[in-house]
């Protein structure tokens, strides 16, 4: 790998094309393996394609290039604050509409950090939360039958159905 | 160019689909984003989590799910309290986080077992990582299975019954042979022919679902608030018996795998011989907490399984009268008639020791403390809607797998 290229060109699953910087790209370890086996300048004609769409890989291009100074240089505390700080507002978007594949993105390119957040994320969206609530935020359609429904409640008293 | 052309024999991964996001997305994910998901959820989230539809519910039962989940799930952890008086047919369940100060204000959640018409009252006999084995404490004749988390159970053949013989019962996994063991020990009455304490030991195993008689062994067991299950073998405290002019008590454990029973060699120590003690797991050992003048109590942990000169002295604790004891005294007495054991009696028991290095004490099975060996302080637990008197039976992580050879 030439060290000159500061910037990757990928492609997203819809054909769109995103600059990602090379410190950035190295969060994710498929994009990694990548950067050290080819070579890239600007001169390369092949472009990869990541099988993430674009409203995706936008999302997770931002969150790579947050986190790359740390990632690369180890942080203080207050910066490791502060990027938490950062995430909690990162995540704050729609479920049905980005998250799924956000936690897609983030298996599939092997990012650690921001797989462990979604799943938070996910995880915290029902935390704490009735059964009827947990269907309005992931949008889910009661199919239990009222009968169902009521030997349910005898099974578990104490499960907080509304 | 593919992405994972630099990248050879990776296991396969799901591709994302281009077409708009399904609306109920979990049930779209790959197994183990699921169970990842599923790991940061505290206890009774999961529960809920069952009852959403008929998707989710079944999602939380796919045993790919579970077997991935039981492999994350060690910061998931709960209280399962089993209540003990008047009734003995309420079991509780609240979330348990042992970072400081979470376990307080906890609410606990009352879970009923469907077979509760058939078995109005019960025993915990053990849980096995939140499976939980019940024995009907009325007429002993009923075993049961049952899974809080899941609210599946299964009723096991009934265990022998004799007039007037006491039986201890003794419930594990045996891992070798992956399956549920349930052990009945029989403390046979002495008489002419039998002078020295003697024991008829029945065992029953998930695979064949048959009681067979394996050994007769000199001990008479106690049964333990709560078993030990260390190192794939079961353990008891025996009777106490005269032995020259000092009392006397053994440590035996039982290899499910093997089936076949054993003396633990317990402490050296002289000073400790004449006290009571009862069994606890500390990271992976089998501890002992001895009873010892003035209230106080002393955890000893073997370090090394079997050996004698590894048992060290690892906490002592001071009396302590928590905040809930102290309330309603005059109830003591009568509530001392429902205690079960020995160390119950005795009023502390140690039940185990929290990821933070507190250990976790239950007062006379009516109130909660944690202690804090470092800063030697105590703190009293407070959970809403636990039962008056209570046990805990289970403290850790769960299983929710219930196709694990039941």
């Amino acid at each position: 790998m030439s060290s000159s290229v500061e910037a990757i060109t990928v492609l997203s699953s819809d054909g769109d094309e995103f600059k990602i910087t090379v410190s950035a790209a190295k969060l994710s370890k498929p994009l990694n393996w990548m950067l050290e086996d080819v070579c890239f300048s600007d001169d390369c004609d092949e472009v990869p394609t990541i099988e993430v769409n674009s409203k995706t890989l936008v999302k997770v291009i931002e969150y790579c290039e947050k986190h790359a100074p740390r990632a690369n240089s180890g942080a203080s505390d207050s910066d490791a604050e502060e990027l938490k700080k950062w995430d909690i507002e990162f995540m704050k978007m729609d479920v049905k509409d980005i998250l799924f594949h956000i936690l897609m993105a983030a298996n599939y390119l092997h990012m650690e950090g921001l797989y462990d957040l979604a799943c938070q994320t996910a995880a915290d969206l029902m935390k704490g939360m009735t059964v009827s609530q947990i269907r309005k935020i992931f949008h889910i359609k009661n199919d239990f039958s009222s009968e169902e429904q009521e030997q349910l409640r005898r099974q578990h008293p104490g499960c907080s159905f509304d | 160019m593919d992405l994972y052309s630099a990248e050879q024999s990776r296991s396969k991964r799901p591709k994302l689909e281009d077409h708009a996001p399904p609306l109920d997305f979990l049930t779209r994910l790959p197994c183990e984003l699921v169970s990842e998901v599923f790991s940061k959820l505290p206890t009774s989230s999961l529960i809920n989590f069952m009852y959403v539809c008929r998707s989710w519910r079944s999602l939380a039962q796919d045993p790919s799910i579970s077997r991935h989940l039981s492999t994350i799930t060690k910061n998931n952890q709960c209280l399962i309290f089993h209540c003990d008086s008047p009734i003995r047919s309420q079991v509780c369940l609240a979330d348990f986080n042992s970072s400081p100060g979470n376990i307080q204000n906890q609410k606990a959640s009352n879970l009923l077992p469907i077979f509760t018409s058939s078995m109005p009252e019960f025993d915990v006999v053990a849980s096995w990582h939140g499976v939980l084995c019940l024995s009907d404490c009325l007429f002993g004749d009923k075993l049961y299975l049952y899974n809080p988390f899941t609210n599946f159970f299964k009723q096991l053949p009934q265990p022998l019954k004799l007039p007037n013989q006491e039986s201890v019962i003794g419930f594990g996994f045996a891992e070798k042979t992956q399956e549920f063991k349930v052990v009945q020990i029989i403390n046979v009455k002495p008489s002419k022919d039998h002078r020295e304490p003697c024991s008829k030991v029945l065992i029953l195993s998930m695979r064949n679902s048959k009681w067979r008689e394996i050994v007769e062994v000199e001990y008479h067991f106690v049964q333990c608030t709560q078993q030990i299950l260390v190192n794939g073998r079961l353990h008891w405290v025996t009777q106490q018996r005269k032995r020259g002019r000092s009392r006397w008590s053994a440590l035996v454990s039982f290899d499910l795998t093997n089936e076949s029973f054993d003396e633990v060699p317990k402490p050296e120590r002289e000073a400790l011989k004449k006290y009571e003690f009862h069994l606890l797991v500390i990271k992976g050992c089998l501890s002992a907490a001895f009873y010892c003048r003035r209230g106080r109590l002393e955890i000893w942990v073997m370090k090394t399984y079997g050996e004698k000169e590894s048992w060290t002295k690892e906490f002592s604790i001071r009396n302590h009268i928590p905040k809930g004891l102290k309330e309603n005294n005059e109830l003591d007495s009568w509530s001392m008639k429902f205690l079960k054991t020995a160390s119950r009696a005795r009023g502390v028991r140690a039940v185990c020791v929290l990821d933070n290095g507190e250990i976790l004490l239950e007062y006379k099975g009516k109130a909660l403390a944690t202690y804090d060996p470092t800063r030697r302080k105590f703190k009293d637990l407070q959970i809403q809607g636990i039962p008056k008197w209570f046990q805990v039976v289970h403290a850790g992580s769960f299983n929710w797998n219930d196709t694990l050879s039941w």
